[in-house]
């Protein structure tokens, strides 16, 4: 293997050597052929079948469209039912077109078109569902006018007194600032989703008092993200053996399932309860002190985020699909209540995103099971706690149109998620040439566009409860299609990264091959040369 | 003392067998705790032969189970009605059961490895007499390096069922030494059933038969042209031979062909007909090729592919079995003179490069070394056998502290091992290299005796 002297050396002892036989010659041209035929007839399409990357066409310019808020403009007409038994039918019919046109004119809706039908005017096709009901009473109606809304039903009670029918317009504009206060918030916070998104083109701007717009983003960033599906975890931690039982099934039928009852249009909801005896707290907070100003224990509000205990209490991040919305109930010992919180004196808090915390301070002796009586006051605080966690809208005080005000509030929340979604998905298999689409990302986005523009009808249409449940499903699918996994997995492996993973290995192996192979093609050339 | 050399001189092979027996018994009796020891070892047992992983089969099926169902068998299903008639290896009599089933398998294949070397094959074929044919070591003492190998001496108390491989492949080899097709196929057959990589051998164990095939034939023509004249009085290296009288090369490929791949479905149709589904095919043949279990083991394959990006996964298994792949054709069309070498060299190839690699097929590679024994004097034995023989020695040590290091003390990481794998992988590849310059200067030798002992030049 050592070259030890000049070329003369190595020539003479060429010279010497009788040359090659034939046999020798062909043998090697074989071996050649056999190694290259391996890496040809097995090696190439085995390459090209195991890296290939399948890219399914994928509708991007409707993907774009949703994106940049083109395929659809948000729009949300709502029904309003208007009776008058007071009234003859003539004088109702001009009377709604009144209040319609009063509505519509109002500053504060730029989203919502408002219909305002009589029970005359809306005779044999049953239209979308109206989302209130509007009583006029002018008969018997006391001399100032006042409007009551039915806290469970969507029904506007309103008494006027009409005298003449030129009274009529004093009654419409009386009714249409009732109307538009309940809606006044539901527009603003309808405007407050939509007005960074590029759905906002073409929306008259609405101007927001920095206090509404920060009031709305706190009730934005409690809320949970929307989930189809939500855990509620119901738990009493208490630092002694004492109270070992409660009657919470009792308590969540009479409390906490009134609230569901309706919400279970928009999500599905599990519970489960549990008792947790000898809890202690963190050691990373201070722990309560007593306060002998006003006698009592006290806790810190610095101590307020570290108050669950996170590492001992046996409070899991998830129990099955979906969200957990968790509720503490603490029970301090007896020897140190009542507690409270030092700043203002509450006993209860909400962790934004993750649930509520209740400290139960029945002045009573510690019993050993808390009745339905002693958890009342904690029960309606979970609910409002339940209920603020979800995003329901504070107001109006009926609870049906704070219901459908979520409706609309989260459908048009999935609709800019989905569309989002949508943009960023594009962006993505435009950026990266070399990532996989696989059948189910295109099938899931062709359903997802299907489902967006069914969802957006609905919306125009006023069928709001259609609406959200094609929403859900649009996010759902399009969540589907932005996590496939074998997508995620090529999203940071770039293109050069292929030469460092085939070069240390098949670049070894192919030196030889290659330079052996134009070694014979050289060497079958000058034959031919030399033949010739 | 003279009563004993006299004895082995009589008897070498029954007193060869019978030491070699004792002292494996007397080391699983002596040391009760080392077979399950060895069994549990990474370097010896690895998911495709552990002699654990059989039990949980053999438990599975006794009770009428599916025994793939679990994921964690994977040895083929023949060997389970053989195992369920041993005693359980949990207690005495089973563990001596199974040491004994073991020994009896290393005995036949020392025998094999006796008749192959006794045949004379790796010297003399039917067309190339090497040299240096009368330096072959003797067959006695290859059974000998066989049978106190110390590696080998591990496999068969360690109980991997690839020992049954290893003996099938050189009960085929030996079939071949005798120019029997159908047996050798079959063998090979058997041996390619239980694990799969054996198939890389049905090209160089063909040639071998045939080649044994005319060997026979030119002899029986000697024999019939000239009477008194005996093959040993032809001198030449060269076997000027009528071409036209050796038996013809396609219907022999195609008995040959036919025989094993006949072979091979009976053996996977007998499964099939003791097992509920085709489950196993799966699991005892994809297993291998595409290395779902990556347990460390002395082979290259596990440490890369858990590096390896998955998206590549695909593509680098078919890589790594197309290279393995690619020797067999080559190896018999460049020693097509000396198939046996052909033979070896490629059980060294696979000994390295297969993906559950483990110290019992590399034991019985070295051993088999010993069959070209002639040619270790054309070896480098100063520049890269010492070496390489020194850093197996190193490795077989060092390899099991820096894996207890790894798992149990936890003081190393995955690559303490790895490195050392690469370098047993190395020191096997110094070997396999040196031999194949060894028969290739052999050959160049016998066409050109005045180069004889000359140094190697580039020209």
């Amino acid at each position: 293997m050592e070259v030890k002297d000049g070329e003369a050396e190595a020539t003479k002892a060429a010279a010497e050597l009788s040359p090659e036989k034939p046999a020798t010659i062909w043998a090697r041209r074989l071996i050649i052929a056999a190694f290259w035929l391996v890496v040809v007839c097995l090696g190439l399409p085995h390459w090209i079948w195991t890296t290939s990357i399948q890219r399914s066409d994928l509708p991007l310019d409707s993907m774009n469209a949703w994106a940049e808020g083109k395929a659809c403009q948000l729009h949300y007409p709502l029904h309003i039912g208007l009776t008058a038994p007071d009234l003859d039918p003539e004088h109702a019919t001009s009377f709604a077109s009144d209040l319609e046109a009063l509505l519509n004119g109002h500053q504060s809706f730029r989203l919502h078109h408002f219909h305002v039908q009589t029970e005359h005017s809306s005779n044999d096709t049953p239209g979308p569902k109206q989302v209130l009901n509007v009583v006029l009473n002018t008969a018997s109606a006391p001399k100032t006018p006042q409007a009551t809304l039915q806290s469970w039903g969507p029904i506007l009670n309103a008494d006027h007194q009409v005298g003449r029918p030129e009274d009529l317009k004093q009654v419409a504009t009386f009714l249409a600032s009732q109307i538009s206060n309940i809606f006044e918030d539901e527009s603003a916070a309808l405007w407050h989703l939509i007005k960074d998104t590029p759905f906002a083109n073409g929306v008259q701007p609405l101007a927001l008092s920095p206090e509404k717009s920060s009031a709305l983003d706190r009730r934005m960033t409690r809320a949970f993200k929307y989930a189809p599906a939500y855990h509620l975890t119901f738990s009493m931690f208490t630092p002694g053996a004492a109270p070992s039982a409660w009657d919470i099934d009792k308590a969540l039928e009479e409390y906490i399932s009134p609230l569901l009852r309706p919400l279970s249009s928009i999500s599905d909801f599990t519970i489960d309860t549990q008792v947790q005896l000898f809890a202690s707290f963190s050691p990373s907070i201070a722990g309560p002190a007593f306060n002998a100003e006003k006698n009592h224990w006290t806790l810190h509000y610095g101590d307020l985020t570290g108050f669950v205990n996170a590492a001992e209490w046996p409070l899991s991040p998830s129990i099955g699909e979906g969200p957990t919305i968790n509720f503490v109930l603490y029970v301090p010992s007896q020897e140190k209540k009542p507690l409270l919180i030092d700043e203002n004196d509450g006993s209860s808090w909400i962790i934004p995103q993750w649930g509520g915390v209740q400290i139960h301070n029945a002045p009573s002796a510690q019993p050993h099971n808390l009745t339905l009586d002693d958890l009342r006051p904690d029960m309606l605080i979970f609910a409002d706690q339940l209920a603020g966690l979800l995003g329901v809208p504070p107001s109006p005080p009926s609870l049906s149109l704070r219901m459908s005000s979520l409706t609309r509030e989260r459908a048009t929340g999935l609709i800019l998620s989905a569309s989002s979604t949508l943009g960023a998905l594009s962006r993505l298999t435009l950026k990266l040439t070399s990532i996989a689409i696989p059948d189910s990302v295109a099938k899931s986005v062709d359903e997802t566009l299907h489902r967006l523009d069914q969802a957006c009808t609905n919306l125009r249409d006023g069928h709001f409860q259609l609406a959200l449940e094609n929403a859900r499903i649009a996010e759902t699918e399009v969540e589907k299609a932005f996590f496939e996994p074998s997508m995620v997995g090529q999203v940071y492996f770039p293109e050069e990264h292929k030469v460092a993973v085939y070069v240390p290995l098949l670049g070894p192996m192919a030196v030889p091959l290659i330079m052996s192979g134009i070694k014979e093609l050289k060497k079958l050339r000058e034959r031919k040369q030399k033949a010739a | 003392m003279d009563a004993l050399t006299h004895v082995y001189h009589d008897h070498p092979k029954t007193v060869l067998f019978s030491t070699a027996a004792a002292l494996r018994i007397l080391l699983a009796v002596t040391f009760p705790g080392l077979p399950d020891l060895l069994t549990g070892r990474v370097e010896i047992s690895t998911p495709v032969n552990s002699f654990k992983r059989l039990q949980e089969g053999l438990f599975l099926y006794d009770r009428g189970l599916d025994p793939y169902d679990g994921g964690i068998f994977h040895q083929a299903p023949l060997l389970l009605p053989l195992f369920s008639l041993l005693p359980s290896p949990a207690t005495w009599a089973g563990r001596i059961a199974s040491i004994l089933l073991y020994t009896a398998l290393d005995v036949l294949s020392a025998d094999c490895l006796y008749d192959i070397a006794k045949s004379g094959a790796a010297a003399i074929s039917s067309l190339y007499r090497s040299p240096r044919a009368d330096r072959s070591w003797k067959p006695e003492s290859i059974i000998a390096v066989y049978l106190f190998n110390p590696f080998t001496l591990l496999a068969c108390l360690g109980r991997p069922t690839t020992s049954f491989t290893i003996f099938f492949v050189l009960l085929s080899i030996r079939h071949a030494c005798e120019a029997k097709i159908t047996t050798t196929a079959f063998a090979l057959a058997i041996a390619s059933y239980i694990s799969l990589h054996p198939a890389l051998l049905l090209p160089p164990i063909g040639l071998l038969c045939y080649d044994r095939l005319c060997h026979k034939e030119i002899g029986a023509n000697i024999q019939s042209g000239k009477p008194g004249a005996t093959s040993d009085s032809k001198p030449s290296t060269k076997v000027a031979v009528d071409q036209r009288s050796l038996p013809a090369g396609l219907p022999f490929a195609i008995l040959l062909a036919v025989t094993y791949f006949a072979g091979l479905a009976f053996l996977v149709g007998l499964s099939r007909f003791l097992l509920p589904s085709w489950n196993f095919i799966s699991s005892v043949y994809m297993t291998p090729l595409t290395l779902p279990d990556l347990t460390p083991n002395p082979g290259l394959w596990w440490y890369f592919f858990i590096e390896m990006f998955d998206a590549f996964r695909e593509f680098f298994l078919g890589v790594f079995w197309l290279h393995m792949l690619s020797y067999s054709v080559p190896f018999c069309l460049r020693f097509r003179k000396q198939p046996l070498v052909a033979v070896v060299l490629m059980m060294g190839v696979i000994a390295v490069f297969q993906p559950y690699a483990n110290v019992g097929d590399a034991g019985a590679w070295l051993s088999c070394l010993c069959l070209l024994g002639h040619i270790f004097e054309v070896c480098s034995t100063h520049r890269y056998t010492f070496p390489a023989l020194a850093a197996l020695l190193y490795t077989s040590l060092l390899g099991p502290a820096f894996h207890h290091l790894w798992i149990y003390a936890g003081s190393g990481n995955a690559n303490f091992f790895y490195a050392i794998t690469l370098v047993w992988s190395l020191a096997l590849l110094i070997l396999l290299t040196d031999m194949v310059y060894a028969a290739l200067r052999d050959e160049w030798e016998a066409e050109r005796p005045e180069g004889k002992g000359k140094e190697v030049r580039q020209i």
